[in-house]
């Protein structure tokens, strides 16, 4: 049996995983490229989170006093992650699209641009010990223990973590479909050419979803230390569990992140622990493989992603029916 | 602070890292520079042939040990029976084992050609297994489903208990052979240096060798043209995925090789030192560097980041006082802005890559010539 | 010259890859000027060229007055030029609304909702389909569309690639009396690309015939229709046919 701590636990880690998957998503579909810096970009917001929460306000937090440090956290995270992502668009990806590097060398980059705010969030993390944070260390911290006081029989952090989620989700579909920025940015993704001739600055464009992106993520990073140990590497480690949820979605569309990030985001911890009850083996410690089970399989057996599939086709072969043709799902990532 | 700067040249430490890194690198340069395969989990291939070399040696060690060793085993671990060689009793039995390889320089390089030559066939698997994905995703799927393997593999070696779990284990000495010889010229204190470094650069060299004539011959044109434009060297009847294969299965023959002699040289295991950072990043940036299809220039670029390295490694406690971090993140921030200066300002790296014949235009031309 | 195009010495391509060679020629006013010439010979180049979506090395070109050559396309685009590309030239995700208000991007809330009114009711048709995606539109109704969203900000010079590729031959006749219709009531001036030259020629006014990424001739459009050698040679056309 998996208990309700476990479950809740879970949760928080999906909920994370589907924020960082929308905004990879996100800029891949704006500008095309894979961003393996996505992860850092979380760890961003983790320690924006922590230097409000457990270094400048660490008396309110340590008297149990969360509101004020949380909401402040919550802000500069969203805009530290913003800030970091719209300057590896800038300063990095910008000029290297213009001066025409091709998608292997834009993915070459981000891993440079990884490597790099990881060494930085090295660096900050050393000197932010210094500042005797309310969590003691700077490393393989969190902030479980100040968001477990329950309301209405549900943690905190649950509903925190739920809140925020709900609400990005939220604003980023009101701002796709209701507004004329957003639909825009729709039309700039489908169509980068027709949406410049007819007038759109297609730059301004790719630099909010950079923005966007760069600001769930530090948000998912914040929320992140709900649940999990922060290292300045945390994030950066999770970034192929980002692209299974990413590329389970289809990366085609936002919706197909939340659903990939669902997946894979409860499938390594619910998933692992239901087998390993099952087969009676503690697999806790291999639920980072997961991701990649995803990965091979979806991209192996339906390389559109799930939401790519044609289910009704697949329902049709699998239980019978009129016998199909010798139908592969259609393959456009593949050659 | 000791040496010179200038002495870290003169360390068997320095070039052995030069020479390990240049069987990754040039691996690395014949899929990914020569024949266009964006390996992004270089390090998959570098950990199985640390396993090989971390495992066989003990474990078949263990078998060919005299009875009266072990005996001593037994009595000493006081369990009535002999305790597996990833047990808590790990190191003491790769000391018996070394010391019987000591005493059995034939058992010894026997044990060592094994190893290698499993790692060999290990890392060809691995290549096999890799070319599945390679034939069928483009770019940046096939980057992350690699990376992806090599980091599952990766925590999966961290955890089996087989391999000493999060403990890691102790391996066994199997350049005994080679110590002998290395500690008459430069002393016992530095004998295991060097003769990982002959390994090592032996190993190098040989590769180097190889590839800079596969980059001259037909089939070297043939990779390129895989790289350039797969749709013409398919139209021109060549079975653009048996290439992929073959590449693959080299390329992580050779990087499986070269974990199993960073086994040997540093003779313990952790399976979190075969990360993707030192061994698929670094290796990436030696390579982008250098420039991608040069073999040479891939040597150059190679050379010149495992100094940066060893300079930030044997500089790192003299700046420490002086700095309110540890100098350590200095190696990330130089393989970070690296990789990006590289791109920016010289994509091509030091030594662009000599434009050969493109294939299509010189395979029509032999075409032409036969009818 | 006053308020037309006029293209000099302009050198241009993809990249490093030139296609466009000291091509010079200019556009009256309210007139339909046809390019025309072989496949490939830089026709949808040019006409990217003038909105700023290729690389010039070199020349000029003018729209009142000014040098566009070099400027960005959404800038372009609010100067008044509106370009209906060959292919790709609606958002399929897109409800038609949806694409009629992105033809808008920019403008005054106040007016837009006036401005598609007017551009459906010159295509009746789209008024029935506000609330389907573009990508369901028939092949017709979605040139319709094209054209009614390059029309959204009142352009005052026109670029067609193409219009009627791909159409029934009834269907076809309606764009181009379409086209001809935004010249005499709406007083646009339109550079229009044929593959049928004979047709567009003939409503046209001015012909220009690019051949290699060059042109060979500059002139009425019924000259060009009835070269002796020209029509011929690089239009399938027998003169006087
Ligand atoms: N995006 C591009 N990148 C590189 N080369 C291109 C691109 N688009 C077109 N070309 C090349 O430019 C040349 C001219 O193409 P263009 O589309 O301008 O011809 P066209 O006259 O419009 O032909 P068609 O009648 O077939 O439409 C062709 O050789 C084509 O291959
Ligand atoms: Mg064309």
């Amino acid at each position: 049996m998996v208990s309700l701590v476990y479950l809740f636990n879970s949760l928080l880690y999906a909920n994370t995983i589907v924020m960082l998957s929308v905004g990879l998503t996100l800029t891949y579909l704006t500008t095309r490229v894979p961003n393996f810096a996505h992860g850092s970009l979380a760890t961003v917001g983790a320690y924006m989170m922590f230097t409000v929460a457990a270094v400048v306000m660490k008396e309110s937090l340590v008297s149990g006093n969360i509101s004020m440090p949380l909401v402040l956290g919550f802000v500069l995270a969203f805009l530290g992650g913003a800030f970091a992502g719209l300057m590896e668009y800038l300063i990095v990806l910008r000029p290297l699209k213009r001066r025409g590097t091709g998608s292997l060398g834009l993915m070459i980059s981000t891993l440079g641009v990884d490597i790099f705010m990881v060494g930085l969030l090295n660096i900050y993390a050393d000197i932010l010990r210094g500042m005797r944070p309310a969590t003691g260390v700077s490393r393989d911290w969190w902030l479980r223990s100040y968001v477990l006081s329950k309301v209405a029989g549900i943690p905190v952090g649950v509903w925190v973590s739920f809140g925020v989620m709900i609400g990005c989700l939220t604003l980023l579909y009101m701002l796709l479909t209701r507004t004329r920025f957003g639909i825009a940015m729709r039309a700039s993704i489908e169509n980068p050419q027709l949406a410049q001739v007819l007038g759109v600055n297609v730059d301004l464009v790719n630099m909010a979803s950079w923005i966007i992106a760069g600001g769930l993520a530090g948000l998912a990073g914040a929320l992140m230390a709900f649940v999990v140990r922060i290292n300045p590497v945390t994030g950066s480690d999770e970034v192929v569990a980002i692209f299974a949820a990413s590329i389970v979605g289809g990366l085609q569309s936002l919706l197909g992140g939340v659903v990939g990030g669902y997946i894979v985001g409860l499938s390594s911890t619910l998933g692992t622990k239901w087998l390993g009850d099952l087969v009676g083996v503690d697999l806790a410690a291999y639920k980072r493989a997961v991701p990649l089970i995803f990965i091979i399989i979806v991209l192996l057996v339906a390389p559109q992603g799930l939401m790519g599939v044609d289910w009704s086709r697949l329902r049709r072969r699998i239980i019978g029916g009129r016998s199909v043709r010798e139908e592969r799902l259609t393959v456009p990532h593949a050659r | 602070m000791g040496l010179p700067s200038i002495g870290i040249f003169l360390t068997p430490e320095l070039w052995f890292w030069v020479a390990v890194y240049a069987i990754v690198s040039l691996s690395l340069n014949l899929e990914a520079g020569i024949t266009g395969i964006p390996n992004f989990g270089k390090h998959l291939a570098v950990i199985m042939g640390a396993i090989v070399g971390a495992a066989l040696p003990g474990y078949l060690g263990v078998h060919i040990l005299p009875e009266e060793a072990k005996q001593a085993i037994i009595e000493a671990a006081g369990k009535g029976s002999l305790p597996s060689y990833a047990s808590s009793y790990n190191s003491m039995i790769s000391t018996y084992i070394t010391n019987y390889y000591a005493s059995h320089p034939a058992v010894s390089f026997a044990m060592f050609a094994l190893t290698i030559i499993t790692a060999a066939v290990v890392g060809a698997i691995v290549g096999l297994l890799a070319s599945y994905p390679a034939a069928r995703l483009k770019e940046d799927y096939l980057a992350i489903t690699l990376l992806a393997a090599a980091e599952a593999t990766l925590i999966i070696s961290y955890n089996a208990p087989a391999l000493g779990g999060t403990q890691g284990l102790t391996v066994p000495n199997t350049l005994t052979w080679l110590d002998s010889l290395t500690s008459r010229i430069v002393g016992r204190n530095m004998a295991h240096q060097v003769s990982s470094l002959i390994v090592a650069a032996v190993v190098a060299a040989t590769i180097l060798w190889y590839l800079e004539r596969l980059v001259r011959s037909p089939m070297g044109r043939l990779l390129k043209g895989v790289r350039e434009n797969e749709a013409a060297a398919q139209a021109l009847g060549k079975n653009t995925a048996a290439i992929k294969l073959r590449t693959l299965m080299m390329g992580s023959a050779l990087a499986s090789i070269a974990g199993s002699i960073f086994i040997m040289a540093t003779l313990g295991w952790i399976a979190t030192t075969y990360n993707r950072v030192s061994w698929t990043f670094w290796a990436w940036a030696m390579m982008i560097l250098g420039g991608m299809g040069n073999n040479r220039g891939v040597l150059l670029g190679t050379f010149i980041l495992a100094s940066i390295r060893q300079l930030i490694t044997y500089y790192k406690d003299a700046i420490r006082p002086y700095l309110p971090f540890d100098p350590v993140w200095l190696d990330q921030l130089v393989l970070g802005s690296l990789l990006v200066v590289v791109l920016m300002l010289r994509p091509e790296g030091i030594f662009a890559e000599k434009t050969t014949y493109p294939l299509p235009r010189k395979m029509l031309e032999d075409k032409a010539a036969a009818r | 010259m006053g308020m037309g195009l006029s293209v000099r010495n302009i050198d241009a391509g993809y990249g490093k890859l030139q296609i466009l060679f000291n091509v010079s020629f200019t556009v009256p006013e309210r007139k339909i000027t046809v390019i025309v010439g072989p496949n490939g010979s830089g026709k949808s180049t040019m006409l990217k060229t003038i909105f700023g979506l290729t690389t010039i090395y070199k020349g000029e070109i003018l729209f009142e007055g000014r040098n566009i050559a070099g400027m960005a396309p959404h800038k372009i685009a609010k100067l008044g030029i509106a370009y209906v590309p060959q292919t790709d030239n609606v958002f399929g995700k897109l409800t038609v609304r949806e694409n009629l208000k992105m033809a808008a991007y920019g403008m005054d809330e106040s007016i837009v909702a006036d401005r598609i009114e007017e551009v459906t009711s010159m295509f009746p048709i789209l008024s029935e389909r506000m609330k389907q995606r573009a990508d369901t539109l028939s092949g017709g109704e979605r040139q319709m569309l094209a054209i009614a969203i390059a029309l959204v900000r009142r352009p005052k010079l026109m670029l067609f690639d193409e219009p009627t590729a791909a159409l029934a031959p009834k269907i076809a006749l309606e764009i181009l009396d379409a086209i001809q219709r935004l010249r005499d009531e709406h007083k646009i001036t339109i550079i229009l690309v044929e593959q049928n030259a004979k047709r567009a020629l003939e409503i046209g006014d001015k012909g220009v015939l690019l051949v290699g990424g060059k042109v060979a001739f500059e002139g009425g459009a019924r000259d060009l229709l009835e070269h002796p050698d020209l029509a011929r040679m690089y239009l399938g056309l027998m003169a006087g046919e």
